[in-house]
């Protein structure tokens, strides 16, 4: 899955430039398995070149927003269109969510309290 | 064009319809096609060239047409320009050829054929034609039926994905909007996608079937695998506090919130999921 990472002020943007379908979704999983090991707390991902987000992608990241919630860190979801932010619409995950719509001020935006 | 008295008995279809088949042919006709439709119930046998292809404008009465595949460009380029006009588009196109290749046939199937036919397959094709003009009949007779779609595919994920894109076609058969499309295809891609890993657990050579009807009102697609199904009633809200953060059980529930009806069979091995059609817009 072709995923692009970026830092910036401490914070990890993680661009998806690719679908999340059942077959890939599992590297998506490792990515952020991994920034949790080397405790990058604060986390963002930007879907703004995605359609297609597999139910058990969205479960990935409540998996991993649970843990990196509890030491204080979060994820937030930047840019999504307008098919993926149905999908967190209906499963109300935009309720628990953070969702950007514009890449500005990320670090300022983790020290605010979550949803 | 020609048509061929096909047989000495008189072969009637219950309510007394003769069955009627345009063959579609450019450069050949298999010597092994005719009898096999004839095998198949099929009484009145009209063929029709390439050239003369190019001139048919109105549709014509027929119980299903048969396409000869010849992996011939220009025939699937005329039959595909029939297909724009919605009476000819609404008959089963049967494709027949001696291709046994899987992707050769998904490849037919992708064009929106509704079954690629093997020749050597003589009692297959023979029990899938009777099937098509019974299934064809009877559904636009008792129940308005438009169209039918049925097929089956290996446990891979890139198949789930190659129906998905011939759901996309529905755009053109139906009155469905883009967006309820994209909405079904989410939902297959669910549903189909659990028929192969749980249900067919990554076996590839287990099979999924799908079909999709389209009637006057609705569509329903209806996906099966081999699996041991799974206990439907154990599927728990994902919208549930202590299941927000919960990793699975946003699938079904996905489906369902796209879909009009979504259900199970008892063993929970067959899904059938329904979206309904806007009503038409009344005409002045």
């Amino acid at each position: 899955m072709d995923i692009t990472r970026e830092e910036k002020d401490g914070v990890v943007i993680l661009r998806l430039n690719e679908d999340v379908l059942v077959e890939n979704f599992q590297e998506l999983k490792t990515v952020l398995e991994e920034l949790i090991t080397r405790e990058n707390d604060r986390i963002v991902i930007d879907m703004h070149r995605i359609q297609y987000f597999c139910s058990q992608g969205l479960g990935t990241i409540t998996s991993s927003l649970k843990i990196i919630r509890e030491r204080g860190g979060d994820i937030k979801i930047l840019n999504p269109a307008g098919r993926i932010l149905k999908l967190f619409e209906l499963t109300r995950l935009n309720k628990i969510l953070d969702i950007l719509q514009e890449e500005k001020d990320l670090k300022e935006r983790f020290q605010l309290p979550t949803p | 064009m020609t048509t061929t008295p096909a047989g000495d008995a008189p072969g009637q279809m219950p309510g007394n319809l003769t069955t009627r088949c345009l063959v579609f042919q450019h450069a050949a006709l298999p010597p092994a096609l005719l009898p096999l439709l004839r095998a198949g119930g099929v009484r009145e046998i009209e063929i029709i060239t390439a050239q003369q292809i190019a001139t048919i404008t109105q549709p014509q009465m027929a119980d299903f047409i048969a396409v000869v595949d010849e992996n011939d460009e220009q025939l699937s380029v005329q039959a595909e320009r029939l297909r724009q006009n919605t009476q000819w588009k609404l008959l089963p196109w049967l494709v027949f050829g001696a291709e046994t290749e899987y992707t050769r046939r998904v490849a037919v199937l992708r064009r929106g054929f509704w079954e690629y036919l093997q020749f050597d397959d003589e009692e297959r094709t023979r029990k899938k034609i009777g099937l098509t003009i019974d299934f064809y009949r009877n559904c636009r007779i008792s129940r308005h039926m438009e169209g039918w779609v049925s097929f089956q595919f290996k446990s891979e994920y890139s198949f789930v994905r190659e129906v998905n894109f011939f759901i996309s076609r529905l755009q053109y058969m139906t009155t469905l909007t883009q967006a309820e499309i994209e909405d079904i295809q989410y939902a297959f891609l669910e549903i189909g996608n659990n028929a192969v890993e749980h249900g067919n657990t990554g076996n590839p050579e287990k099979l999924v079937d799908i079909s999709y009807l389209i009637f006057e009102d609705k569509l329903t697609i209806r996906v099966a695998d081999e699996g041991q199904g799974f206990d439907v009633s154990k599927i728990r809200n994902p919208l549930d506090d202590d299941r927000i953060e919960h990793a699975r059980g946003r699938g079904i529930f996905l489906v369902k919130q796209m879909m009009d009806e979504v259900d199970f069979n008892d063993k929970g091995n067959v899904c059938l999921m329904t979206k309904r059609f806007a009503p038409l817009p009344a005409t002045a």
